[in-house]
């Protein structure tokens, strides 16, 4: 049994009755309140560890029908999200794809087959730390065209990028005085732009 | 490469049991015709057509290891 969702009229009934439903004591499971209303508490649960669980079986499952040989290391961060590194024995160049294309199919459709299971869970899928290279490279680019930008005034542009690529550069500049960003184009020609902040 | 499609299509809509792959093999090329439920098409193809894209994409790159070209024909519900 997965990841259950249980009501009741406060969190000390909603959390037992989840503990009862699981059949598990309190030290081994975890939750997370959903909703709190006066006499009415919504809570997930689930046995501690369960998320990795379910990610790595949907991750190697697919692993293994697409005829690699490898595993999947799962780990929770600090946004809540899982950060899921494959590696196989000679799969990762063809799961990684030119210029990432192939990665980027796999984060959009394991992301799908892991929401089947339960939809909070975040995925960001990665084979053998290409992704999480890419997003170093482009944090620290980020940073020195923000530098650029700062001193000539004029704006520049990123080549397209992926959904997940392009939060990256949001991300690194979000709190930098002087500049902005913002994304321009549509679908997969969409470019992050770093500009001058409005006065 | 059958059995990777299956699993793709059933792992993302309602009706797995209603998820079929029909194998047609050519000299050079093979072509996989998906059939899913009615009413599960749109999970197969996603929003503008993503997920039926990133599904392509996995294939040809899953066929890279075959030697021989895949097509997936993914076939809209006749109603």
């Amino acid at each position: 049994m997965a990841i259950l969702v249980v009501e009741g009229k406060d969190m000390e009934e909603a959390i037992s009755r989840g503990l009862e439903k699981l059949g598990l004591n309190r030290d081994d499971a975890e939750w997370q309140v959903l909703s709190e209303e006066e006499g009415k508490v919504k809570v997930k649960i689930f046995r501690k560890g369960e998320p990795q669980r379910i990610i790595k079986e949907v991750v190697e499952g697919f692993i293994q029908k697409f005829g690699a040989e490898g595993s999947a290391e799962v780990i929770k961060r600090d946004d809540g999200s899982f950060y899921v590194n494959i590696i196989t024995k000679d799969s990762d160049g063809v799961l990684i794809g030119k210029g990432g294309k192939n990665l980027e199919a796999l984060q959009h459709l394991l992301a799908r087959m892991v929401h089947r299971h339960d939809k909070s869970l975040e995925v960001v899928i990665d084979v053998s730390g290409y992704r999480a290279k890419k997003e170093h490279t482009l944090r620290a680019r980020a940073l020195a065209f923000a530098e650029e930008v700062k001193r000539t005034g004029r704006e520049v542009f990123f080549e397209p990028l992926p959904p997940s690529l392009r939060r990256v550069i949001h991300l690194a500049l979000q709190d930098k005085e002087g500049v902005r960003t913002y994304t321009i184009g549509e679908g997969e020609l969409k470019k992050v732009v770093i500009a001058p902040s409005r006065r | 490469m059958k059995e990777l499609i299956e699993h793709i299509a059933k792992a993302l809509v309602d009706y797995p049991d209603e998820v079929e792959v029909r194998e047609i093999a050519g000299e050079r090329t093979i072509v996989y015709e998906l059939k899913v439920g009615e009413g599960d098409i749109g999970k197969i193809i996603g929003k503008g057509g993503k997920t039926a894209k990133a599904i392509r994409t996995i294939v040809t790159a899953a066929s890279m290891k075959t030697g021989k070209r895949a097509v997936l024909e993914i076939l809209e519900p006749a109603s």
